[in-house]
């Protein structure tokens, strides 16, 4: 279970992207957060992944508080939650497969394991020719395939995807939301984040959390 | 051999001219400082010529030659004291050795005087019976003049632009390869790397090494000059050297330095500064160049 207690993060005083958002989400659970541009959604699945330390407030995984942890163990914390964020790109002058292959080989995977994994998902959603290519050479849909498998190559029990469809044509963004209702379905826990609408979560069983200037306006169960 | 082995060799090829080229400009640089150092040593050391003479030991042991420009060339001096031959050769600060004080070893030549002027002179003592060896070194003059003239001030100011403009390259090159490194590192931390083997790839970490290995071996040779400088300049004045490392360079190579090699020395130097500054230019033509090679290859 993720608890977030009163969170408020102010870069600059006076300047409030998050003001008091509290929030319990139940491991397993699909929460969809929607607000329109510098709502806070970002910043708070930055906080959720450690990347960011709140002004103010607390993120709870089950009894273990992350802002509590010490530094030396926020990595591994890290290591359990698989990320979809657009300032994450796939390294640039790297092959593409050696961006994915990442949070395995952090992990301590040997190398050539890791590459065969990738290659087995690269297989499954048709993106074996792009492996080796540079990122620059891939289409927006084959990045965002990329780095989906980037963000579930290690099994994490937490997904945080913040614009996962981005960049993304409208066959391989209805495709990604499949990908991530069977992950959802596996087990995971997701929170997803997006400023439009998104037809196909409003098929599925997923809590709306609506955002607006830093505050949950809106908390819709399924 | 296959498509993946293939780019594996040429990465690795390339890793490694670029790490010989960080090396390469390490010593090259490490060379033009201590170059220069010896330059401005030599700008503050008022005499420019050295001769060197090993009097008979039997007929004119306690005899020195000692020149001053306004008693003419040549100045047949009384005995001088161990203290003033010290003075005289400038070790007020350092214990001569015996090597140097005996045989009697004396010089020195001011440096208005002409290079012709010089080698009359020193023909002049070679014929005299007392005097057992001559032992002659232009180079000082020799660079000094050198320096003189309008076209080896353009081909060496030349050579500082095209030094400048290597060293400018260069750290566009090493910004270029830490801002792509920071910015690896940056994804590993969000993607759960901790310590310094998760943040930076192996090929980074060695890069990182090198470049830490060329400031260490440019500090060394400057520490080295600084260090054996004094005690270098000493020895090899007994031999006809002055103490430049790049003419004992020459020396090594070549056998016995001619009494008038300030040319062959300069060449020398030249060429070696060239050879060195080639792999660090093959690194920095090579990073465009790479653009051009065939996808498969990169």
């Amino acid at each position: 279970m993720i608890r977030v207690q009163d969170l408020t993060y102010a870069p600059q005083p006076g300047l409030a992207i998050l003001a008091g958002v509290t929030l319990t989400i139940a491991r397993g659970e699909w929460v969809w957060l929607r607000g329109a541009r510098h709502a806070g959604k970002s910043v708070l699945l930055r906080i959720i992944a450690a990347l960011l330390r709140p002004t103010q407030g607390e993120v709870w995984w089950d009894d273990v508080s992350l802002q509590r942890l010490p530094a030396r163990a926020l990595p591994y914390w890290r290591r359990r939650v698989g990320m979809l964020f657009t300032e994450w790109p796939l390294i640039a002058d790297q092959p593409v497969i050696e961006s994915v292959a990442l949070p395995l080989i952090i992990q301590g995977t040997p190398r050539r394991r890791a590459h065969a994994r990738v290659r087995q998902w690269f297989d499954e959603l048709g993106l074996a020719e792009q492996a080796e290519l540079l990122p620059h050479e891939l289409s927006g849909s084959e990045r965002q395939l990329a780095l989906w498998v980037r963000a579930v190559l290690h099994a994490p029990i937490l997904l945080l995807l913040d614009e996962p469809t981005a960049g993304a044509c409208a066959e391989t963004a209805m495709r990604l939301w499949r990908l991530i209702a069977a992950a959802h379905a596996a087990g995971a826990t997701v929170l997803v984040a997006t400023g439009g609408d998104v037809p196909f979560l409003h098929e599925h069983p997923v809590r709306r959390v609506t955002l607006v200037r830093g505050r949950v306006v809106e908390d819709v169960h399924p | 051999m296959t498509l993946r082995r293939t780019r594996r060799i040429s990465g690795l090829l390339w890793h490694a001219a670029t790490l010989g080229g960080v090396v390469a400009w390490g010593v090259w640089f490490g060379v033009l400082v201590a170059t220069f150092a010896f330059w401005l040593q030599a700008q503050r050391d008022p005499f420019t010529v050295g001769v060197v003479f090993a009097l008979d030991a039997d007929a004119a042991a306690q005899t020195f030659v000692v020149t001053a420009p306004e008693t003419g060339p040549w100045q047949r001096a009384e005995r001088l004291s161990d203290d003033a031959v010290r003075a005289l050769l400038r070790f007020e600060e350092s214990e001569p050795t015996a090597a140097l004080v005996l045989p009697p070893v004396v010089r020195l030549v001011p440096r208005e005087w002409e290079a012709n002027a010089l080698a009359d002179a020193v023909g002049a003592l070679r014929a005299r019976p007392d005097v057992r060896q001559v032992v002659y070194d232009a180079l000082w003059l020799a660079r000094w003049q050198a320096w003189q003239t309008w076209g080896t001030r353009l081909v060496q100011g030349l050579g500082a632009l095209v030094a400048l403009l290597w060293f400018a390259a260069l750290c566009a090159l090493i910004a270029h390869a830490a801002r792509a490194t920071a910015e690896a590192c940056a994804l590993r931390f969000a993607l759960g790397g901790g310590r310094i083997a998760t943040l930076l790839p192996l090929w980074q970490r060695v890069w990182l090494g090198a470049l830490l290995a060329a400031g260490f071996a440019i500090l060394f040779v400057l520490a080295a000059f600084q260090w054996l400088n004094p005690a270098w300049s000493a020895w090899l004045s007994a031999y006809g050297f002055d103490g430049d490392p790049l003419r004992l360079l020459a020396h090594r190579f070549v056998g016995a330095v001619p009494a008038d090699s300030g040319a062959l020395v300069v060449v020398l130097s030249g060429a070696a500064a060239v050879l060195a500054a080639f792999p660090p230019a093959l690194v920095v033509l090579a990073y465009p160049l790479r653009a051009l090679l065939p996808r498969s290859l990169r």
